[in-house]
Formats: structure tokens, C-alpha cells, sequence
């Protein structure tokens, strides 16, 4: 049979967010499916967010009560939920009891009232809840199990041929889901579950069988709240390295300085790792690449775990970083995800719901350790896979990824996470503080840049009111303890004894750029007050370690030092 | 009688999604409430079951003033109490629909009676 001549089965949309991709795109119309789960899991709002999203006037849903939950209390909880539409109740939307017919009569008449109502309404879709007590009915003993397939047979053929769609619901246990008749002559079933495990609990969607769809495999969590059920579709591992999507060019980190040592701003579809010790700067910095990403046309979002939002905003904002006025212009996005019983797909859709929504470019995840948290404890143990799932999703389109981490410093042992993830990270940061002088300094070093030149050498830098600004390397400075080969450890002694704090920047940002005017001075040391600057240079002139250029309005200087 | 035609067909529409069992507890109930104003006479000969023979009988042998009245409490109680379970949108949507059909046989009987 050629292509053309195959039947096109049409794609119902379920109206459950997230359940259409783990179908591959919908539901079969005409298929007989089974909802089973363990009670509380969700079966019945499942069903009636399915219905209440296809039923119309013209084809109008069936929703028949068989021994389960009484009808009064059903609809008292249901119409509680968002998408339960009054005014489809009656016409688009019919409940039929059959509770009554089964207790009086038997099983042929509640077939025969079910199959006169589908002729009597000509349903798109129908719902049998719950089709256990119609099989319990049945069921004496397991001898009567010919007499369920028998039954749920005629089912099948008479609501398929009259156009149905069709949702069986049943409170089926594992053991009794694979050995149950009504699994063969099904053609999707999906099972529903809750998994307790210590304080928090999380629920979960299976697509058991699904005929003629490919489906997603594998377990979905999905959440219930007053809008019903959301599913967070469980992505699949990222196509192989080689492979991944990786437009070409660089964007600018923001911090002064910075671009240089990771040899010219952070490549496209880079996940980078910002690890260091509490108060070290690491959101600082994540804000501060948001905000190039935003000045260079690439917005941005930050996915912050531990800290308030606003108060996430007002520390930037003392650091020279507006995250508010970007966000109110709609460049960056900040979302606050912070419960205890997280999913990783529950975190990536949000995150991925926010990239879309504002066309984001670059991503902050701020921090791990606080996503760690987040997450609920039956996560935790998968946790590395958690974070290549969602990091290898993001930067498989070219974002770029910008993690934080936050570690406890130590003299023995350089490490850049509690976790082994340097392999989902193309690039790495490394924040310590340093002795310098009896004084506790900041020191940053890149560890590590994928297939890309970088600056290795450890240099100093201090966080001002216009944010992170890099200072001068290391390598100037003279150890003061032998055995101090390792970053952390070691007094480190200044090579220019006798100059201040702000003289040494000066002389530092004056070295690098070669020559300069106090103006850009100002900009590349992120002192405060032009008038220090000038002091500044006006000492260091004086000592011999600048010297001023010859010009007319704006003074420029370059350095006369001779470096070691 | 009106009260129990009106009862039958109210009970036949509301059972089609409560179930007759449904209806049935919601009535019982009503009964229940409504007795505490209108204590019923003779109720040892009244079934304890809700059914037209049980409304019938708790009518009988009262003059017709209080008959509406009871009739008008008992109603008024059953959908103040399925309106606390479902709420009043969704119990006047259900009812709505056959709201018409109740009257209906009444109106065809009235002009009928006109013809004659």
C-alpha cells in the first residue's frame, strides 16, 4: 500500500498541558483507552480535563458513574477545578449514572443503557468511571476473566464504530494492570501513580501502550493544582556532542576584564560553571553576564532557587546590575522556583516556558546546590542526571548556560563542585579568596575553557558598585610561602611595596590597557570618585610608574613599569 | 397530585447523573430537615424509604393550605441541599434543561382543560 493511500489518524489535543508531547502529539481519535492508577492519583480529573477540552454541542462527551465515586461528590470537587465549564454541562457535556442499573439488573443492562446513549447522543468522547466495579461485578472468582474480555470486546467494537473516543477508569495496581484482559484489547492505557518518599510526594504519568503513536517513554511527573493537571514531559538525553547545535561567536560576560581570560566573551551553547565560596561574587557575576546578554540583544533569565526575587534584584541593582528596569522591558525574566518537591522536567519546563515566552539567549540557574533543594529527596539521588537533562536541553540551542555553585574553600584540594559535573560543563570559573598582605582578597581563576584558548592565570578582583571588575594577575605577586604552589594557600607579597590599594588598581588597569585617560580609568577600575583616580595618577607619576602624554583636552597615561 | 408527579419527574431527570441511590439520600435528607418545622402525623405508618407513596402519604389528611406549605418547604430544602453540594450555577444549569418538560404535561393539560 502506498503512503497515500494509509489512513491519517487524527490527533485529539487532551487539554493537559505537557500530556500532547508525551503522546507524540495527542490522542488517536476513535482509540479505547484505560486510565488506571491508585486512588488519589488523579484518573478522574484526568478524564474530565480530557473531556471538558473536546466536548462540543455537536459531538458532546458521555461521562457514565458505575459504582465509583458518587456523582454529588464528584461534581462538587471537580467543578472546583478551572477548566470544568458549567455552562457545557447538560448540552456539550452529559453525566449518566448507571450505579442503580448495575446494583438492580446486570451487566448486559448497563452495555445496552450505554450503547443507547451513545446512539441517542452520537458522543465524540466517553467516559466509563469506574470500569473496575463493572469488572468486579463480573468478577466472582478469576474464572470470570473470559466474560471482562468478552465484555470489554463488545465495548471496544460498539464505541469505536459509533465514533467514540473512549476512556475506561479503573483503580488497577500494578500486579493487576499486566494481567488483565482489558490491557490487550486496549489501545492506549496510561497508568497514574504517587510516590511518597520522606516528607514530599510526587506524581507520576506512564504511557503503558499507546497503539500506532510513538510515544515518550519513561515516567512523567505531573502536578495537580486548581487548573488541573500539568505534565512535565521527561526529556530526553541531548543528541550526542558532535552533533549539537552550535552557532558560532561569543557572548560578552559583562565583567570588566573577564572576556580576555576566557579568550574573547563565552562561546554559544556553552555551560558554564561559576564555583566559589559564599560572598564571592558568584551572582554578581550572573548578573552582570544577563545584563551584557541583554545589551548585546540577547535576553536572558534567571532561575534563582535560594534567594527572593526582589531581593535578588536590589543587591544587583547596589552592584551597578538594573535587573528590575530589564525585566520591566521585558530582556530578562526572573523565575522563582523554590518548593521542596521539585521534578527536574517540572524546573526545565519552567525555565524553557520562560526562554520562549522572552526569546531567551543566555540562562542562570543560581544556584545548584539551591536547585539540589529544591528538588524533591527521590530526585536527589539521580541528581547529576537531572542536571545534564536540563543543561544539555538549554545549550543543545545554543544558550548559553551559566551555573553557580557554591563550595567550601580548603587548602588541600582544588574543587569546583560537592558533585562530580565538570563533564556537563564546558567551562569553568573558579572563585577563592587569597591572603595578600594581611588582607582577604578575591582571586578568580579559569580551570577550564572546551576547545577554546583561555588565560590560566590566577588574577585578583574586587566587586564595586559597578559590579565584578577583574584586577591584575598573580603572577606579579611574589609568593611568601615556599610550599605555596596551590591557589589557595600562601601570603602573597605585592610587587610594588609602599603603593595603596587604589594606586596598585590604577597601575594595574593602566598596564593592561597600555594608555589611558582618567575617564576610562574610571571605568576599568570601578573607582568610585574620578578625584581618586586622578590622586592616583597623580602619585603614581610622581614615583615614576606612569607618566603622562602629551595632549590638549583629555590627559592620557601609560605606564612605566618595568614588569617582572 | 402535582407535588408527586412533580417529584417523580424530578427524581427520574436528577437520577440520570445522581443515581436513583444519589437522589434518593438527598431526599431522605430533606425529608429529615424539613420535619423539624412540619412534623409529620401518622409517621409510623409512613415508609422510611423515599418514594411517591411515602410524599403521598405525609400529605394525606391535611388541609391545603398546609399542604403547600410543605410541599413548598420540602422543595425549597431539596434544592437549598443540592445547591450546597454542587453549588447553584451547576444545580440550576442541570435543572434548567428539564425545568420545560416538568411544566410541560401541566401546560398541556391546561389547555386542555380550556378546550373542554
Amino acid at each position: 500500500m502506498s503512503t497515500t493511500q494509509r489512513v491519517a489518524i487524527p490527533l485529539l489535543p487532551t487539554g493537559v498541558p505537557g500530556f500532547d508531547v508525551v503522546l507524540g502529539g495527542g490522542l488517536p481519535e476513535f482509540s479505547f483507552n484505560l486510565i488506571s492508577g491508585t486512588p488519589g492519583a488523579g484518573k478522574t480529573t484526568l478524564a474530565h480535563q480530557i473531556m471538558f477540552a473536546n466536548a462540543s454541542p455537536v459531538r458532546p462527551a458521555l461521562y457514565f458513574t458505575v459504582m465509583g465515586e458518587p456523582p454529588i461528590k464528584m461534581l462538587r470537587y471537580q467543578q472546583q477545578l478551572s477548566f470544568f465549564d458549567l455552562a457545557k454541562v447538560g448540552t456539550s457535556v452529559r453525566f449518566i449514572d448507571l450505579s442503580g442499573l448495575l446494583l438492580e439488573q446486570d451487566l448486559s443492562a448497563v452495555l445496552a443503557r450505554i450503547l443507547e446513549q451513545v446512539k441517542a447522543f452520537g458522543p465524540g468522547i466517553v467516559i466509563v468511571d469506574s470500569f473496575q466495579a463493572i469488572a468486579r461485578a463480573m468478577s466472582v472468582g478469576e474464572t470470570e476473566q473470559p466474560d471482562l474480555r468478552s465484555f470489554t470486546q463488545r465495548l471496544a467494537a460498539y464505541l469505536t464504530s459509533w465514533q467514540a473516543t473512549t476512556f475506561l477508569i479503573g483503580e488497577y495496581y500494578d500486579r493487576e494492570l499486566h494481567t488483565n484482559p482489558v490491557l490487550t484489547i486496549a489501545d492506549g492505557v496510561f497508568q497514574l501513580s504517587q510516590q511518597a518518599d520522606r516528607n514530599s510526594v510526587v506524581r507520576k504519568l506512564q504511557v503503558v501502550k499507546s497503539r500506532g503513536q510513538a510515544v515518550m517513554p519513561g515516567l512523567h511527573t505531573f502536578r495537580m493544582n486548581q487548573a488541573g493537571i500539568q505534565v512535565y514531559p521527561r526529556m530526553s538525553i541531548v543528541t550526542a556532542e558532535g552533533e549539537r547545535l552550535r552557532p558560532s561567536g561569543r557572548g560578552a560576560t559583562g565583567v570588566a576584564g573577564l572576556d580576555a581570560l576566557v579568550g574573547g566573551g563565552i562561546p554559544y551553547g556553552d555551560a558554564v560553571l561559576v564555583s566559589g565560596p559564599s560572598g564571592a561574587g558568584k551572582s554578581v557575576l550572573a548578573a552582570q553576564f544577563v545584563a551584557a546578554g541583554v545589551a548585546q540583544g540577547e535576553p536572558g533569565v534567571i532561575a534563582v532557587f535560594e534567594e527572593h526575587p526582589q531581593e535578588y534584584m536590589r543587591r544587583a541593582h547596589s552592584l551597578g546590575v538594573d535587573l528590575a528596569a530589564l525585566e520591566r522591558q521585558g530582556s530578562v525574566k526572573m523565575i522563582y522556583i523554590r518548593p521542596l518537591d521539585l521534578s527536574p522536567d517540572e524546573t526545565l519546563t519552567a525555565i524553557r516556558e520562560a526562554v520562549q515566552q522572552i526569546g531567551a539567549k543566555r540562562v542562570v540557574i543560581d544556584s545548584i546546590s539551591g536547585f539540589e533543594m529544591a528538588l524533591a529527596p527521590t530526585f536527589r539521588t539521580d541528581f547529576r542526571e537531572s542536571l545534564y537533562r536540563l543543561v544539555g536541553s538549554l545549550t543543545g540551542t545554543g544558550i548559553i548556560v551559566l551555573m553557580t555553585m557554591e563550595i567550601t574553600q580548603n587548602t588541600v584540594d582544588l574543587r569546583f563542585s560537592p558533585y562530580v559535573i565538570s563533564f556537563l560543563t564546558d567551562d569553568i570559573i573558579l572563585l577563592r579568596y587569597i591572603e595578600i598582605a594581611g588582607q582577604l582578597r578575591k582571586s578568580m581563576v579559569v580551570v577550564k575553557m572546551r576547545n577554546s584558548a583561555h588565560n590560566a592565570n590566577v588574577h585578583m578582583y574586587d566587586i564595586t558598585d559597578q559590579g565584578l571588575i577583574i584586577r591584575e594577575s598573580l603572577q606579579e605577586y611574589r609568593s611568601g610561602n615556599a610550599d605555596a604552589a596551590s591557589l589557595p594557600t600562601g601570603v602573597m607579597l605585592p610587587l610594588h611595596p609602599g603603593l595603596t590599594d587604589s594606586e596598585v588598581i590604577v597601575l594595574r588597569a593602566l598596564i593592561e590597557q597600555q594608555q589611558a585617560s582618567v575617564p576610562e580609568l574610571l571605568q576599568r577600575t570601578g573607582i568610585a570618585e574620578q578625584a581618586h583616580v586622578a590622586a592616583a595618577l597623580d602619585r603614581l607619576t610622581s614615583l615614576g610608574y606612569a607618566a603622562a602624554l602629551p595632549g590638549d583636552t583629555n590627559l592620557r597615561y601609560q605606564p612605566i613599569v618595568q614588569r617582572r | 397530585m402535582v407535588a408527586v408527579d412533580t417529584y417523580e419527574q424530578l427524581r427520574a431527570h436528577l437520577a440520570t447523573f445522581l443515581g436513583f441511590q444519589g437522589f434518593d439520600a438527598l431526599w431522605d435528607r430533606t425529608l429529615h430537615l424539613v420535619r423539624r418545622t412540619f412534623p409529620w402525623e401518622h409517621h409510623d405508618v409512613i415508609p422510611a424509604t423515599p418514594s411517591a407513596h411515602q410524599l403521598d402519604l405525609m400529605l394525606r389528611g391535611r388541609d391545603a393550605a398546609e399542604a403547600q406549605a410543605i410541599v413548598l418547604a420540602i422543595f425549597t430544602q431539596f434544592l437549598a441541599l443540592l445547591f450546597t453540594f454542587i453549588g447553584a450555577g451547576l444545580g440550576l444549569r442541570l435543572l434548567q434543561q428539564h425545568w420545560l418538560a416538568l411544566l410541560a404535561p401541566r401546560a398541556t393539560d391546561s389547555r386542555q382543560e380550556a378546550q373542554q
